[in-house]
């Protein structure tokens, strides 16, 4: 560390606080202010016409905002730092009130990381996170980019991110793990946003146009659209544009919403991943460098690795794609790849992870292991639960409502509507749940209709068990399982008991099986891991008679 | 128990006896606080008995362990050697009673195992005894 980089004072209370850029509040207003659409699309849409109230209401929205902007400043405002030579420290006050306190020690830090989403781009800030050893963490949020490079260069001696080469992987020992493939950017509309436009998109369309879809497929003699529950506030009816009919509207709309979430999607990617470049170091670290507006980067330990997570959105699966994340033993977490071909997801995790032990296919890395699939009673409680709700919607589409008369015919599409999707999803949660166990890894995978999501955590990464069981888990002796790791935990949902138990016991030597009845546990009986040195013999242990 | 049976008071029969304040207009609000009250004192009846039956707790030379819920049960099992933090907390019901509750909490994010009700020198006991448990096993593992 040079002189002039780090003007460290004789004693610490000479140090003066800081505070960050007063452009964060500018990002706080902005990013806050998402909350207020719903409520201001209602005020709008909903409003009463007397002009009166309209005053009054805006005066009210006024005086909110107001209110929400000093809040937010005053959050600013309370949150100051300091770099001493001994210590970096937080303090976090509140309407004078101290709250917390937070310091490192120079020795504990362990890394100092840069990020900026959208917002700190476009006002030219980035998020400083100070690490420490353990899992205390100060959040700087946020600064100027040269401020920020002179506070990591004080603590660690070099810049964030500066491991990195600037765009060409070096000779000297360095290798390219991930570099962003424009073709990629086809998996951007799939993620989340995408189908959440789509949700929104299928709301908005049922709002406008289900009462000329009602008076087409019911209409009353009188030609008058059928009574709408009174209580319920509408969308004032849109009148069709350039006297089009109203279905050629509702494609229109459509279409121009679907290519306005498609672009947005792909802006957004290209906003986050633009130039995304994973290297490993010689020095035994991955360094990632991402982002259009402003560069981020994050640099981690290799042998600080404790799992790595590969997250599969529904429609990203439908076409094969995946995006993967790893965790270290601290609080750590970086992308590994952007949403991208699966195999590449899985290679990255698998080269991230180092050695496998010998009951892993190296072709095919921890990630993709086979897993053992649920149990039948486990399929019967998903089956149960999802048909039970659907049960109550068609038992409800029986039922006669105001806008709704229950005919055979209506009863029998929202019968063959529902039933069998609700029986897909089902089975598609069931088949999505597996875990398997090796020498090294725990490996669990879960989730169906939000995202799919399968870990592999190195089994000295766990931190003790959670197990939960409900009655009915009690009556079909399931339970859940659920594996802590640093961030989060491995769930196992409706796991065998038995099988559970064991996993768990084996996972840990000497943690979960002390307090096992012996006739409980089979832990003696079932060797979870194959002892086999081969993976083939653990692929065999997936029981086909339960798929 | 007594600590969970004045809990499920505060938490349900105050409110209800507030919606029956509240609704001496219609009859049927009046059936629904009659409805809550009956529910809330079941609730009161059984809730703390199922709970005591249920919560049990055990420290070995290497793990804690509890067994804690009354109708979803949950054990939590944590390595001594991971722990970071042990914490006696005594809320002012606990207070009232000479109770407390030992927290115990390792690195991960998915919550900490929980020692409730326990009267407040064994509570303290405990803590100390993980303590000295921890700095043990860790002081023996370089």
């Amino acid at each position: 560390m040079t002189a002039q980089v780090a003007p460290a004072p004789a004693t610490a209370d000479e140090v003066p606080w800081s505070r960050t850029s007063p452009r964060t509040v500018l990002v706080y207003i902005v990013r806050e202010s998402k909350a207020f659409i719903p409520a201001l699309i209602l005020m709008l849409g909903f409003g009463s016409q007397s002009s009166a109230s309209n005053v009054v209401s805006l005066g009210f929205g006024a005086l909110l905002t107001l209110l929400t902007m000093a809040v937010l400043a005053a959050h600013w405002w309370g949150r100051r730092y300091r770099v001493t030579d001994q210590a970096v420290e937080q303090r976090v006050t509140l309407f004078g009130y101290e709250r917390r306190a937070t310091a490192i020690p120079r020795a504990r830090v362990r890394s100092v990381t840069t990020s900026a989403h959208l917002l700190h781009r476009l006002v030219g800030v980035v998020v400083v996170t100070v690490s420490s050893a353990g899992t205390t963490a100060i959040v700087l949020e946020a600064m100027s980019r040269p401020d920020a490079e002179r506070l990591a260069l004080s603590l660690t001696g070099k810049a964030p991110g500066s491991d990195a080469p600037a765009d060409d992987p070096a000779s000297d020992g360095t290798a390219e793990l991930v570099r962003l493939d424009l073709r990629w950017l086809r998996y951007a509309p799939m993620g989340v946003t995408g189908f959440a436009t789509l949700a929104a998109l299928a709301w908005l369309l049922l709002r406008w146009f289900g009462e000329p879809l009602a008076n087409l497929y019911f209409p009353e003699a009188d030609g008058n659209p059928p009574t709408v529950v009174p209580d319920l506030p509408h969308l004032p009816a849109v009148p069709a544009p350039w006297g089009l009919p109203w279905w050629a509207v509702a494609v229109v709309t459509a279409t121009a919403l679907l290519l306005a979430a498609t672009i947005a999607a792909v802006v957004a990617y290209l906003l986050a991943h633009w130039g995304f470049l994973l290297v490993r170091t010689a020095d035994g670290s991955l360094t990632s460098r991402y982002g259009l507006v402003s560069r981020g980067g994050a640099t981690i330990r290799l042998d600080q690795v404790s799992a790595v997570m590969v997250t599969e959105r529904p429609l990203q699966r439908l076409a094969r794609a995946a995006t993967a994340n790893v965790y270290t033993y601290g609080r750590g977490r970086m992308l590994l790849i952007p949403p991208a071909p699966a195999r590449r997801a899985h290679e990255v995790c698998a080269t991230v992870l180092g050695e496998h032990g010998p009951d892993v296919d190296p072709d095919r890395g921890p990630t993709r292991h086979p897993l053992r699939p649920r149990s039948g009673a486990a399929l019967q409680r998903r089956l149960v639960r999802v048909l039970l709700p659907a049960l109550i919607v068609v038992a409800l589409a029986c039922t006669p409502l105001p806008w709704w008369s229950p005919e055979p015919l209506g009863i029998f599409l929202v019968a063959a509507l529902v039933l069998p999707a609700a029986v897909a999803v089902a089975v598609g949660r069931h088949r999505s749940m597996g875990e398997a166990l090796t020498r090294r890894y725990l490996i669990t995978r879960c989730g169906h209709l939000r995202k799919r999501q399968t870990i592999a955590a190195d089994r000295s990464a766990i931190l003790g068990w959670h197990i939960t069981a409900t009655p009915m888990q009690r009556r079909a002796g399931l339970l859940t399982v659920n594996a802590c790791i640093s961030v989060g935990h491995c769930p196992m949902p409706d796991i065998d008991a038995h099988h559970g138990l064991a996993l768990a016991a084996e996972a840990n030597p000497g943690l979960l099986g002390q307090f096992l009845r012996p006739e409980s546990s089979l832990a003696s009986t079932e060797q979870v891991t194959s002892d086999a040195s081969t993976f083939s013999d653990v692929a065999d242990k997936s029981d086909p008679a339960t798929r | 128990m007594l600590g969970w049976a004045l809990a499920a008071f505060y938490t349900i029969v105050l409110p209800a006896l507030l919606s029956l304040a509240l609704s001496l207009s219609l009859w049927w609000p009046i059936g629904c606080a009659l409805i809550t009250i009956a529910l809330a004192t079941a609730h009161v009846l059984i809730m703390p008995r199922l709970r005591y039956d249920t919560h049990r707790w055990e420290v070995t030379d290497t793990a804690v362990y509890t067994l804690a819920g009354w109708i979803k049960w949950q054990w939590r099992i944590a390595p001594l050697e991971r722990i970071e933090t042990v914490e006696v907390s005594s809320g002012p019901l606990q207070h009232r009673f000479g109770l407390a509750s030992v927290y115990v909490s390792t690195a991960s994010s998915a919550g900490r195992v929980a020692i409730a009700g326990l009267e407040l020198d064994r509570a303290r006991r405990l803590s100390d005894e993980l303590t000295a448990k921890t700095r043990e096993l860790r002081g023996a593992t370089p």
